[in-house]
């Protein structure tokens, strides 16, 4: 399977790490990955901007993946649910029709071939691959947007995910029982309401102190940055981070 | 009106759980907004969370505030962060976080100091010192985007408007 990583706005900055240790990771693995110049996905802010606008951004990150053969891998949940509803939308031929004229404007065509997985997706599948030596007993953070709403989250019992353990512990963690693992950390919050967004991420980073975690780990880039900007007493680790550390081989 | 007012979004909401003022009800603004089109600015501290999606009427609560926040687009009344976002990605292709926070800084939005130090922290262990005080730069794609920008805005007439509001909404919220 060749796949084109899309990073997402946040690994310029606040997700870096978390970009970063994936790409490696997922090369570690064996994967062929490449790295079209994508664009912002527009997230819901574009969408209610104008939906034509979010709609052309992130069909032209479509188009860029699949005038390489390639599907989509992404860290960032939210890009994930942007790009797969886009999918969704332009499945109406009326909407494609629409979307391409304007794309056909930048040189490109979109025609409906690419599928969107986020990178828990396609390492789940490579457990067997991975084995990690360590201590550490983790939580697994999942947040929201890579499980709601239901027709845009990962294939998985969606009020009791267990994939993201199931990974991690089959990659050799010990992974507690964390009964937030699919709550908000109130990331969108910090723009509006700075005192609500605080107070939610530190709901989420007691909760795994009662669980007795070592370490809170995530797969979303806005869940890392808001479970750590908040406090420094529990480390929060993206999860491709966690496994690079504490690799002993991968099979 | 499809939504029969049970109430299942209140309950599973985040931050109707935590505001203890109880202003911050989804059931109520659905309930105003079919009845009487009636648009409250509490749209905006909808956390994006997604726990409403168990509504047994599927009249996807979330997708009701995202389409009032639509709505506000459209007269001119979104807090200033929405231009700042819409113009960082078009201009820059990306949204380029240090942009978008110098811009939201002119436009009066102050953001909490904390969350600013710990942040910048951040990004300096991220990126190391000298790159994380660089200067932004566009991406290659910026030119491509803009361009998709103004092709489908040249067809709409939405104006941007940076009206701080931030302070006021949260007032209705959580208590600090």
């Amino acid at each position: 399977m060749k796949l084109a990583f899309f990073p997402g706005c946040s690994a310029k900055s606040s997700g870096m790490e978390y970009a970063k240790t994936s790409l490696e990771l997922m090369k570690k693995l064996g994967l062929e990955i490449s790295c079209p110049e994508f664009n912002c996905c527009g997230t819901h802010i574009v969408e209610e901007y104008n939906k034509n606008v979010w709609l052309a951004l992130n069909a032209r990150n479509l188009s860029l993946a699949e005038e390489i053969g390639a599907d989509i891998v992404t860290t960032c949940p939210a890009c994930y649910q942007n790009l797969k509803k886009t999918n969704m939308e332009l499945g109406d031929e009326e909407v494609l029709k629409e979307v391409n004229d304007v794309l056909a404007s930048v040189n490109r065509e979109y025609r409906g071939n690419v599928n969107v997985f986020h990178v828990i997706e396609i390492l789940s599948k490579l457990s067997k691959k991975i084995a990690v030596e360590s201590e550490l007993k983790v939580v697994a953070y999942y947040g929201c947007q890579i499980l709601r709403p239901p027709e845009l989250g990962i294939d998985d019992n969606i009020e009791n995910p267990t994939v993201f353990e199931t990974f991690l512990e089959n990659a050799g963690f010990e992974v507690l029982n964390f009964k937030a693992k699919a709550e908000c950390c109130g990331g969108p919050l910090l723009l509006v309401d700075s005192d609500a967004f605080k107070k939610r991420a530190l709901t989420i980073v007691l909760e795994a102190k009662k669980a007795g975690a070592d370490c809170i780990t995530t797969l979303c880039p806005l869940c890392q940055f808001s479970l750590e900007v908040v406090q420094d007493k529990v480390p929060v680790k993206p999860f491709t981070s966690l496994i690079l550390e504490n690799l002993v081989s991968e099979r | 009106m499809k939504c029969y007012q049970c109430g299942t979004c209140t309950a599973d909401c985040t931050y109707a759980n935590m505001d203890e003022s109880g202003n911050f009800n989804p059931r109520k603004m659905i309930l105003e907004y079919f009845e009487e089109g009636k648009l409250s600015e509490l749209c905006w501290l909808c956390a994006e969370c997604f726990k409403c999606y168990r509504c047994p009427r599927d009249v996807k609560p979330y997708a009701v505030l995202a389409e009032m926040r639509a709505e506000f687009i459209r007269m001119g009344k979104a807090p200033a962060y929405v231009k700042a976002f819409v113009e960082t990605v078009k201009n820059y292709g990306e949204l380029d976080e240090t942009v978008f926070f110098l811009k939201l800084m002119k436009s009066g939005n102050m953001m909490d100091m904390s969350i600013v130090i710990s942040s910048l922290k951040n990004t300096i262990k991220n990126r190391g010192l000298s790159k994380a005080v660089a200067l932004p730069k566009k991406s290659p794609c910026a030119k491509e985007v803009s361009k998709i920008f103004s092709i489908i805005e040249g067809k709409s007439n939405v104006e941007l408007k940076a009206e701080d509001k931030s302070r006021s909404i949260a007032a209705a919220g959580v208590p600090a």
